[in-house]
């Protein structure tokens, strides 16, 4: 970004602070429209009155004050907040014919509108498990036409909390979001977003990402904990000629029993300048980062840094892959540093409702970082500095072996979905980087709690690359880095 | 009617009660609709509806239970049968329902459907004295904008139970009509509409008409009772280029604190062929019978035998006027015989809710049956045979009085609303008649309970008309004729 256009975004910044700021527009309480707080009143047609009305008013805020408000679908309009008030719950309905459907179905659409928002301590509450049941039942009953693979309904059938697409302006800040039938809050297309000091709790159903970015650009996510069935905070790219751009991701607690902080799975357009500092993810049954360019996009210009990795089963996962044939993804310039992480030997989500499901085995526990491109589509330009990480080790070569001579047998899975464990056994506990160029690593601290079969770094296809202060902790020896094809690759 | 339409009519109808006998039943619990009165089932209604007319159409049967819901509309060859001991019950909240086009809201539509029916011995209740008070909340809060007189919101804003409009094929049948904030049902542009053995109990709010049959063809009204606020059954035309045609009201008992049977107000098009036979109407404020045309429109081919009045406030209304000016409407060749009518010496609806506003005075009690065209434009063609009425009498000429040498003094009032009473004072407590020719009247037979001053029939500017056989109780001179023409007395 250069100067000029610095000094536009801080001016645009300051107006749509004035503008979108919810303290200066006027308040309307619930209850004015009718809407009634005893949980069991269906409010869904008030709320869209209250909303309707407060948008052709000149815009404002509408207020729920302690209470259950039950609803179906409801569309957010221009300059209209939703303000929940500490102890206001707005309650989504059990009945899956209460939700609208378009593509998507959602508890709260908001559908190309401006300066709009969701504020407060109160709740949403999905109740997504009983409404994904119900649907289910739905299904069975031959009502709705559902493949449902697995038991669970098709995603388009379950509910979000959240549906906002092409809006901007969007403000979410203080309130808890739970138990949504799917994924949870999802924001496409959106541009001048922030997502504040929220709360997820949503560990009642399949596929409940905590937030999904898709394709917006000037992105704040600060400030929020959140606790996942699925991925924590996911950014994805749908639309080839968009990406998701401009975003600090900030001093987040993220918990999830897939990837913490993750592009992708769709990764079409891209990511581009994105910021990711000082979070924390734990208990995560997956990758603490992954970063992953399968769809034919680009990812390019990443910073990461301070991110505390507790009791996740992957430290860091880069990946590139061609689901499509033909389409080449493009993973570059990625900062990363200061860095701390433990992996367990126990599955990290064990005892959370929805764990993620076992599978990729045989293998011994995978390697803390895992940079894997493919043949055509070389990961490059990787600065990882300043990381401390413990790993279970205890590999075991009865269990599962890919011998170093043989390398080659560890599959390229270019079309495959992507996650840290797709390749099953690999032969590193440390690091394992693959199809990469101008990698840069620094100050790495490894430790293991038992002796492991496998070299603590691995390297093939790899050129153009330097190795510096990697070390295990406590250990005078030089580090052992396997090298397999590499070229001017530099060790200190 | 010719005998082949009455045979291609005969077998539309036979086919329509096929179609709904062999159609398959889903049960309202398959579709998740709840029963417990809490529930607001609006959604799951419109997709049990949607689903089974998308499968070729049946029966969505509701079971003993309060079914809570918000507008839905009905679709073709779906047929909602209540059981006895179910309850449709609208949702007090204002907001849950729809309005057509910006125009009438109600709690159930039915829009260019066909093969479609209400049926089953349950209940449709619409809450409607509660949404019709919410909804003057909303406007006392400035939610929503509205004219809000008389401390009533608009008609169109307060939803009526049914709204009905261009379908074909329609079967309401058995069902009790409870509490809507305005109209109880209008059936609007239907063909092949059957009302059958439906009760109407409507007298919780201001507008409550029983029913409306509006602009509708080839509809038989029958075997009903109706109990409503505003008037029992009322056929309007809204449309200057439609009409109702083709209609049978049959055996129906009605109570009403505005009139019985009546056609218009709305009168832009016409009624035409319309056989009224063999109905009840009691306790009813206005007249048991009224046809008016004053919005531009025809009445003609009327046929009205045994018509049983007791209690009403009056018997025989036929009013032609001319709300906008220009538009000349008309009556012509309407039959009414075997009528036998009881005014009431008191307010007809007296202990009702709802009941009729007291207004139109000082006038003694009105004549039993008031026929008042234009000048210009006379009513024509009324035969009226084998009447019996029995009027209250006691008109006081220190109460109210019209003169009879001061017949001109009565206003035309073309353009005001028509009712019974609204020319104040008459000059006769039997027949008064104006603006009319071919008026052929035989066995009529008057009975005045007590002493009235007035004379039994008034003619002022009727002409080629014949009275044949009219009797009456009083003493005074029979039939004062003013500008009269042709006028046949024996």
């Amino acid at each position: 970004m250069n100067q000029f256009k610095k000094v536009i975004s801080i001016v645009a910044l300051i107006f749509s602070f004035f503008f979108a700021n919810p303290l200066l527009a006027k308040d309307y309480k619930a209850s004015l429209f009718g809407i009634v707080s005893d949980g069991i009143t269906l409010n869904t047609r008030s709320i869209q009155f209250a909303i309707d009305y407060i948008h052709t008013n000149g815009g404002g805020s509408l207020v729920f004050y302690v209470g259950r408000y039950l609803t179906g679908s409801i569309h957010l309009e221009s300059d209209v907040f939703i303000r929940l008030e500490e102890g206001a719950v707005l309650v989504g309905s059990l009945n899956p014919f209460d939700y609208d459907k378009d593509g998507v179905t959602a508890l709260i659409f908001a559908d190309n509108q401006q300066n709009i928002g969701i504020t407060g301590k109160g709740v949403i509450d999905g109740r997504g498990d009983i409404v994904a049941r119900n649907v289910l039942t739905n299904i069975q009953k031959g009502l709705i036409d559902d493949p449902s693979k697995n038991d669970r309904p098709y995603e388009y059938n379950r509910p979000m909390n959240i549906h906002f697409g092409g809006c901007s302006n969007v403000c979410i800040k203080g309130i808890t979001l739970k138990n949504s039938a799917s994924w949870n809050q999802t924001y496409d297309h959106c541009n001048n977003l922030t997502i504040d000091s929220i709360t997820v709790e949503n560990n009642v159903y399949w596929n409940e990402d905590g937030m999904d970015i898709v394709d917006c650009d000037d992105v704040k996510i600060s400030n929020n904990y959140i606790n996942t069935a699925d991925d924590g905070i996911c950014l994805k790219s749908q639309d080839f000629n968009r990406k998701c751009e401009n975003i600090s991701i900030c001093n987040n607690v993220v918990r999830s029993s897939a990837n913490g902080i993750k592009f992708g799975t769709a990764s079409y357009g891209g990511f581009h300048n994105i910021r990711i500092t000082n979070n924390i993810v734990y208990n995560t049954y997956r990758s603490a980062l992954a970063l992953e360019a399968v769809d034919g996009g680009t990812i390019d210009s990443i910073w990461v840094d301070s991110l505390r990795s507790i009791h996740t089963g992957n430290l860091i996962f880069l990946r590139t892959g061609e689901r499509v044939a033909g389409k080449k993804s493009v993973l570059k310039n990625v900062y990363i540093s200061n860095i701390e992480g433990d992996i367990p030997v126990s599955k990290p989500d064990s005892g959370y409702s929805y764990e993620g499901p076992v599978e990729d085995l045989p293998r011994n526990i995978s390697p803390a970082i895992i940079i894997a491109g493919i043949p055509g589509s070389v990961i490059s330009d990787v600065h990882i500095k300043n990381v401390k990480f413990t790993h279970p080790g205890g590999g075991d070569k009865e269990y599962a072996n890919i011998p170093l001579q043989h390398l080659d047998r560890i599959p390229e899975l270019a079309s495959k979905y992507p996650d840290f464990s797709m390749f099953k056994e690999l032969p590193a506990w440390g690091i394992f980087i693959r199809h990469a160029t101008n990698v840069h690593l620094s100050s790495i601290e490894m430790d293991y709690k038992r002796p492991d079969d496998r070299m603590p770094v691995v390297l093939d296809d790899v050129n153009n690359s330097s190795f510096q202060d990697i070390a295990i902790r406590l250990s005078a020896k030089a580090i052992e880095i396997f090298q397999h094809q590499t070229q001017n690759v530099t060790i200190k | 009617m010719p005998v082949i339409k009455k045979i291609f009519l005969l077998s539309g109808f036979i086919f329509t009660a096929a179609v709904s006998a062999f159609g398959k039943n889903f049960n309202a619990a398959y579709f998740g609709i709840k029963p417990d009165g809490k529930t607001l089932n609006t959604r799951s209604v419109q997709f049990a509806i949607d689903y089974i007319s998308e499968k070729g159409g049946g029966c969505l049967l509701f079971e003993a239970g309060t079914y809570l819901s918000g507008s839905v509309y009905l679709k073709s060859n779906v047929t909602l049968n209540l059981e006895e001991g179910a309850v449709l019950k609208g949702s007090t909240n204002p907001f849950d329902y729809d309005r057509y086009q910006q125009g009438f809201s109600a709690f159930i539509f039915a829009i260019g459907q066909r093969n479609i029916g209400i049926t089953g011995k349950g209940r449709i209740d619409g809450q409607g004295n509660k949404v019709a008070l919410n909804v003057i909340n909303n406007i006392e809060k400035g939610l929503i904008n509205d004219a809000y007189t008389s401390g009533r919101a608009s008609a169109e804003i307060r939803p009526m139970l049914i709204y009905f409009r261009n379908d074909d094929n329609v079967t309401v049948q058995n069902i009790t009509f409870h509490n809507s904030a305005c109209w109880t049902a209008t059936y609007e542009q239907c063909r092949h509409l059957k009302i059958d053995r439906v009760k109407v109990d409507d007298v919780y709010y201001w507008n409550e008409d029983g029913m409306d049959i509006v602009d509708c063809s080839d509809a038989t009204i029958t075997n009903n009772f109706i109990n409503a606020s505003d008037d029992g059954i009322c056929l309007k035309s809204q449309t200057a280029t439609e009409a109702c045609n083709n209609i049978y009201i049959y055996n129906n008992v009605i109570r009403s604190s505005a009139n019985g049977i009546k056609f218009g107000t709305a009168s832009y098009g016409g009624f035409q062929n319309i056989k009224i036979i063999k109905n009840t109407v009691y306790n009813t404020y206005r007249t048991a019978l009224a046809l008016e045309a004053v919005d531009g429109g025809y009445i003609r081919d009327v046929y009205v035998d045994t018509l049983i009045a007791r209690n009403v406030g009056n018997l025989i209304f036929l009013r032609l006027g001319a709300r906008s000016q220009g538009k000349t409407s008309n009556i012509d060749n309407v039959h009414i015989s075997h009528v036998t009518g009881y005014i009431s010496a008191n307010k007809p609806d007296t202990g009702y809710e709802y009941e009729g506003p007291v207004e139109d005075l000082p006038r003694n009690i009105s004549p039993a049956i008031i026929i008042s065209g234009l000048p210009g434009a006379p009513v024509k063609n009324i035969f009226l045979s084998d009447i019996s009425l029995d009027h209250p009498g006691g008109g006081d000429t220190f109460y109210a009085n019209i003169s009879l040498d001061h017949l001109n003094d009565i206003p035309e009032l073309p353009a005001q609303y028509p009712e019974y009473s609204m020319f104040k004072e008459l000059p006769s407590w039997g027949i008064f008649a104006r603006h009319a020719a071919g008026l052929r009247f035989t066995n009529v037979s008057m009975k005045c309970r007590s002493e009235d001053f007035r004379v039994p029939i008034v003619l002022d500017d009727v002409a080629e008309s014949s009275f044949l056989n009219i009797t009456n109780t009083n003493g005074h001179k029979q039939v004062y004729q003013y500008k009269t023409k042709n006028i046949t007395i024996k």
